[in-house]
């Protein structure tokens, strides 16, 4: 029996049977229902709660996932030498 | 694996798979609307309701793919503050003001005259409606540009200043931000790649229709504005990646050293490795077949100017690593309480290399005391893997020119009147259909995985960005999303095709193949999809 041609395939294609019998602005705004309701479950469940509201953070919590946890032995930099002072900033490194 | 990298990694993934989708849909928008302001146009000049016809039914199949990708995008939007909260917090000051006049141009300007252009075909006069679909085409070209601005920004982050204060990126010229080189060439060449998309879409079922050798003064008329307009976009999508690749020569030097796996500086002009064996490991190419002075032509415009090679990338990036170390540990010391002028005179010194020092924090807590092999990491971690760059670069770059070949070919025939015995031609435009979007697809995998190790070039590292999760929320958000995509592109697919069989005839106007059909006398009914399947031809 003959392969049927990639014409036939493509033609099969368009007789998978019809999801409605209603015109396509009704078909159209049925899916766009449909698609409305999945985006707003998917919002809820998972992104109701964004760390960043508003694209925005308490600064604290930033600075903590940023800058080195526990007491920090920073520096002061001359001209590429590197001499240590002892900082009293406490940062968790809670994000961690 | 470590939590927090696959949490980063878990993120990443689903943020690539959520645009990767979502653009399956934006360019067939993108460019099928220009190409109904170019048929309308016509209709409009000519009078000749076939042009009518054109852009009604083109039209439909632009309203379906409307419906399915409207809103796609806005995943992209509800992770970036769940999943990218520390990223959203660092450049929300620069990054929310497109998306939100991105948000405008789409819902009000773009959705409104969608609304007009289905429905006012009636209620408007001729020019009216074509002002509507202009403002259509407007709509959606204006939706990419603030998307492709915020994009470029994260690619090249001009007009903005780190403030130690609030810890983020601060506005300092909205001008620089939307007339940055890199937006600039990165919209004029997505768009064009729409209109390629587009333009393909309307050659290959025009082509279907040619070889069913039916309807065919409508598709013959389709298929020349496709090869018309598709060709003068492929032409500009070739020269604007031409500018593209410059640009990137000017600073995204990383990025094209690893797309053209250029491990040394070579003396100038450079040569183009037209194919070869990417080896990281070893930092070489096997089996190179290389092109003399063309990427010294394209990535620097002079033929004196060398293209830099990743190993002397990586000596410049250590310089910014060590000297991000010392940015970090001036930041650290105006955040615990030092702000005298001498502290911000010497942050301010420094703090263009402490995304550079960030980049430490994956290997060490404490990026003041890096050792040599914690710092040797980082400087490998500042090269994006090299194999996965040639290879989409070169793929997208092969359909580039199979599309050139395509549309200037079915210009040629098409003036010589020479198209219908040109089977080979018709069919290979029904089979490229789908290649546009693997095109596009490929060129956005080299835009956004070349930016790594980066969100934002240079200024926030991928890893830092990321929020603190539970990968099993991410996991499930993920599956989510690509069951909801997947159900979307299917429901596309299966409209797209029943309405492209149908062909005009779905217009109603009588006129049209499957109409015309049925009213022959005797003639079995043949609207589709109910009309007989064709027998298998050999």
């Amino acid at each position: 029996m003959p392969r049927p041609s990639w014409l036939f395939r493509i033609h099969r294609l368009s007789h998978l049977p019809r999801l409605t019998q209603l015109p396509l602005g009704a078909e159209i705004a049925l899916i766009l229902l449909v698609k409305i309701a999945i985006l707003t479950v998917l919002a809820k469940t998972f992104f109701s709660e964004p760390q960043a509201k508003k694209m925005r953070m308490p600064t604290e919590q930033v600075e903590q996932h940023l800058l080195a946890p526990a007491t920090a032995t920073a520096a002061t930099i001359t001209a590429g030498a590197v001499t240590t002072f002892t900082s009293t900033l406490e940062v968790t490194h809670a994000s961690h | 694996m470590l939590p927090i990298d696959e949490v980063v990694s878990l993120s990443r993934l689903q943020f690539a798979v959520t645009a990767l989708y979502h653009f399956l849909f934006v360019p067939l928008t993108l460019g099928l609307s220009w190409i109904l302001v170019i048929m309308e146009s016509v209709y409009v000049m000519t009078g000749s309701p076939i042009y009518k016809d054109m852009t009604r039914f083109w039209g439909k199949l632009f309203g379906i793919n409307f419906a399915m990708g409207v809103a796609t995008g806005i995943t992209l939007e509800f992770q970036f503050g769940t999943n990218w909260s520390y990223y959203s917090h660092y450049v929300g000051d620069i990054f929310g003001t497109p998306l939100a006049i991105e948000g405008m141009a789409a819902f009000f300007l773009e959705s409104t005259f969608v609304g007009l252009f289905f429905f006012g075909w009636d209620r408007l006069s001729r020019v009216q409606h074509l002002l509507v679909t202009f403002l259509v085409a407007l709509g959606s070209s204006l939706s990419a540009l603030w998307i492709l601005i915020a994009n470029g920004w994260m690619n090249n982050p001009v007009g903005a200043e780190f403030n130690f204060e609030t810890m983020r990126m601060e506005l300092v010229s909205m001008t620089d931000v939307i007339f940055n080189p890199v937006a600039q060439v990165k919209f004029v060449h997505t768009v064009a790649a729409g209109y390629v998309t587009a333009s393909m879409f309307v050659l290959g079922v025009s082509a279907y229709y040619l070889l069913k050798a039916r309807d065919t003064q409508f598709a013959l008329r389709s298929f020349a504005v496709a090869a018309g307009f598709g060709l003068a976009s492929t032409l500009s999508v070739i020269v604007l990646g031409d500018e593209s690749g410059y640009t990137a020569g000017e600073v995204n030097k990383v990025k094209l050293a690893a797309i053209e796996a250029e491990w040394d500086t070579h003396p100038a002009p450079a040569g183009i490795t037209v194919f070869g064996m990417p080896d990281s490991k070893n930092e070489r190419t096997d089996y190179a077949f290389k092109v003399p002075y063309v990427l010294g032509l394209i990535a620097t415009r002079s033929t004196d100017t060398p293209v830099v090679g990743i190993k002397d990338l990586k000596k410049e990036h250590e310089v910014r690593i060590r000297n991000g170390m010392l940015a970090y540990a001036a930041l650290t010391r105006l955040k615990s309480g030092d702000k005298s002028p001498a502290a911000r005179a010497e942050f301010d010194k420094l703090k263009h290399d402490l995304g550079y020092g960030l980049l430490l924090k994956k290997y060490t807590p404490n990026v003041i005391d890096a050792t040599p092999e914690q710092i040797a990491k980082a400087v490998d971690d500042t090269i994006p893997n090299v194999a996965p760059l040639f290879w989409s670069f070169r793929g997208m770059v092969a359909l580039g020119m199979l599309f050139l070949f395509i549309f200037a070919t079915s210009f040629y025939f098409l003036i010589r009147k020479q198209l219908a015995p040109q089977r080979w031609l018709l069919r290979l435009a029904v089979f490229s259909i789908p290649l546009p979007w693997i095109a596009a697809e490929l060129g956005w995998i080299v835009a956004e995985y070349g930016r790594q190790p980066w969100t934002i070039a240079g200024i926030l590292p991928t890893h830092l960005s990321a929020s603190t999760l539970q990968p099993s929320s991410l996991y499930f958000s993920l599956a989510g999303f690509i069951l909801f995509y997947t159900f979307l592109l299917v429901v596309e697919m299966v409209l797209m095709v029943k309405y492209a069989k149908r062909g005009p005839s779905s217009l109603h106007t009588g006129k049209y193949h499957w109409e015309l059909l049925d009213k022959k006398p005797g003639a079995p009914s043949s609207t589709p999809p109910r009309a007989p399947l064709p027998k298998p031809s050999r």
